[in-house]
């Protein structure tokens, strides 16, 4: 990958990719699907190094946000990674690969990012209604599993808006609209209710 | 009710906003020794420094003398409060302010610990220590939606809560109520900086997490065209300078059993479309405004996915004051005509704390220098507004 921003971007989904498809791997085998692994495979050859990130302003918050989904509990991983950083993540390669400064080569691995994780989206909506049928319930998990993160995913944005906004016109903003687009049908369709998992992810953002 | 002479005054909360507002105002204007429990990772010297600072925000700078009333101790783990009852004696406390407490929206743990547990446990070493008066810090919506007017006295559980935070502090105020202990609630709404100089310390709450979250995601770019959930329904805030004067004559003077309003008079408040119009106007200044009174009339489909987002989210960050408050201040009036000051919260004040917050914001600064070119200049007049009327 000659573009350095662009190695440092797929540095960047590279690590969040492994760190998943390890949790997965140690707490919720079921989620480990052989989509997403070989789209990990894919990135750990794609040119992308972890020298670039560690070398830049966002390997901080990257790590942080990456300990805080670290977790040993079944229910944890579904809420942290299956559900929150997984749609996140797609809401990243959507997002990038709707950008024009982005090179076809990334906007394509971008595009099979978001099919590598369809089918852990559905096991993990699957998984989350059988174990937490009650939405009232399954929501109290979601605020206490999800809280921190998303303080760390707001100082992440703080760095991302940085490094790449002007470049990429890849904004914390854009990413934020495309990932609530996206997960708050998956919480309502978990019983959720929409205003209450609006209100709490804007407080969180907001650290409250 | 004031507390005799050798006697003290404990205030929870102090290492948290309302808190050292309280303990600042005690500080300035009683003279009364102050026992101040905080949690270990604060330092004694970094809570008398942050009141000191709210006293100078109230024109009474802190004098040596003044800070030698405060005592700052350790607050027990919830589950050992009992060992905080030597240092209540040893200090003669006959009146504890409780100001501490969990302001999560929704977090039932967090909630649990924070305010139901804590509060129960202070009660309990209150009792058992010689405390007779519990002044406790509610909130105005602790009523959660209800129609017609708040009472001040007990709420009911309402047909539904804007937050689990409400019903915890409903829950809280119970328990207080229940505890055999002299006791005054005190329930403020939406508390934002001083009335004049606008200085606000506290962490991003009500108002300023609205301005926060406008700064936060839409100072990346100009946006042109922006929607918002604007009714015309007092915005129910109330200034901390005001919030002080008020909790000062609940501890001089309101009798055991009462419920004290600490809101801002409705004639005078701004209404939420007032406050948005006087937020955009501002700084972001987009071209067209579309206002609607409730999120099912935004047309959604129309809107594309960021745009929805900060709707939504806005929404949910004003959901609280777009509900048609309408709040008794029967002991508030009385409380003023003894002679009370209490500044009301008027656009033109909180103009003030906007002005505050909107310095101390380098993105702001950062995007009114950007966008100088395409943006329309800031006038007195409101951006142009079209959508639901």
């Amino acid at each position: 990958m000659e573009d350095s921003l662009e190695a440092l971007f797929w540095a960047i989904l590279r690590r969040f990719e492994s760190a998943a498809i390890r949790q997965y791997d140690r707490v919720a085998p079921e989620l480990a699907e052989a989509a997403k692994r070989a789209y990990v495979a894919r990135l750990q050859d794609c040119g992308a190094t972890d020298a670039v990130l560690d070398a830049s302003e966002l390997a901080a918050p990257v790590r942080d946000l990456l300990a805080t989904a670290a977790n040993n509990d079944l229910v944890t991983t579904l809420i942290v990674q299956g559900l929150f950083l997984e749609h996140l993540g797609r809401a990243i390669y959507r997002v990038a690969g709707e950008q024009d400064s982005m090179s076809p080569e990334s906007r394509a691995l971008a595009a099979d990012g978001i099919v590598a994780s369809d089918a852990v989206v559905a096991r993990c909506t699957e998984l989350l209604a059988r174990t937490i049928p009650n939405g009232e319930d399954l929501f109290h998990r979601f605020v206490d599993a999800s809280r921190d993160l998303v303080e760390r995913l707001d100082t992440l944005g703080e760095a991302v808006d940085h490094v790449f906004g002007e470049r990429f016109h890849l904004h914390f903003r854009d990413i934020m609209g495309d990932f609530t687009a996206d997960l708050l049908p998956a919480c309502v369709e978990l019983g959720m209710t929409r205003r209450k998992v609006v209100a709490h992810l804007t407080g969180a953002l907001m650290g409250i | 009710m004031r507390v005799a002479s050798g006697e003290a005054v404990c205030i929870t909360g102090a290492s948290g906003y309302v808190g050292r507002l309280v303990a600042a105002a005690l500080l300035a204007y009683e003279d009364v020794d102050l026992v101040i429990p905080v949690r270990e990772k604060y330092s004694a010297a970094d809570i008398a420094t942050a009141v000191a600072k709210e006293c100078e925000t109230l024109g009474t700078p802190a004098s040596p003398e003044m800070l030698r009333r405060l005592h700052v101790v350790a607050l027990p783990p919830t589950s050992e409060m009992a060992s905080l009852g030597p240092l209540l004696r040893q200090h003669r406390v006959r009146q504890i302010i409780h100001c501490a407490g969990s302001l999560s929206y929704f977090s039932a743990s967090k909630l649990k610990e924070g305010n139901l547990d804590l509060t129960r446990a202070l009660l309990d070493v209150a009792k058992a220590n010689g405390v007779h008066r519990f002044l406790y810090m509610s909130t105005a919506f602790s009523a959660g939606f209800v129609a017609g007017q708040v009472r001040e006295a007990l709420h009911h559980d309402p047909p539904e809560d804007p937050t689990e935070y409400t019903r915890s502090k409903r829950q809280t105020e119970h328990m207080v109520a229940d505890s055999g202990l002299d006791y005054v609630i005190l329930r403020p709404s939406i508390v934002i900086g001083h009335s004049r100089s606008g200085l606000y310390s506290g962490r991003p709450y009500g108002l300023y997490q609205l301005w926060n979250a406008g700064e936060r995601f839409m100072s990346d770019r100009y946006t042109p065209v922006l929607h918002a959930i604007a009714p015309r329904v007092p915005l129910q805030v109330v200034h901390q300078d005001a919030v002080q004067a008020a909790v000062l004559a609940a501890y001089r003077e309101i009798p055991s059993g009462g419920v004290l309003h600490i809101v801002s008079r409705e004639a005078s408040l701004p209404t939420v479309r007032e406050m948005w119009d006087l937020w955009f106007g501002a700084w972001a200044r987009p071209q067209e405004m579309h206002y609607y009174d409730t999120l099912e009339e935004v047309p959604m489909q129309e809107l594309d996915r960021q745009q929805r987002w900060l709707v939504e989210f806005a929404a949910a960050n004003i959901e609280i004051s777009t509900h048609p408050w309408h709040f008794a201040a029967h002991r508030l009036d009385a409380l003023r005509r003894d002679g009370l000051a209490f500044t009301d919260a008027s656009i033109e004040t909180v103009a003030n704390s906007q002005r505050v917050f909107m310095q101390n914001s380098p993105r702001i600064r950062r995007f009114l220098e950007a966008h100088a070119d395409k943006i329309p200049a800031a006038s007195a007049t409101a951006p142009h507004s079209a959508g639901s009327e």
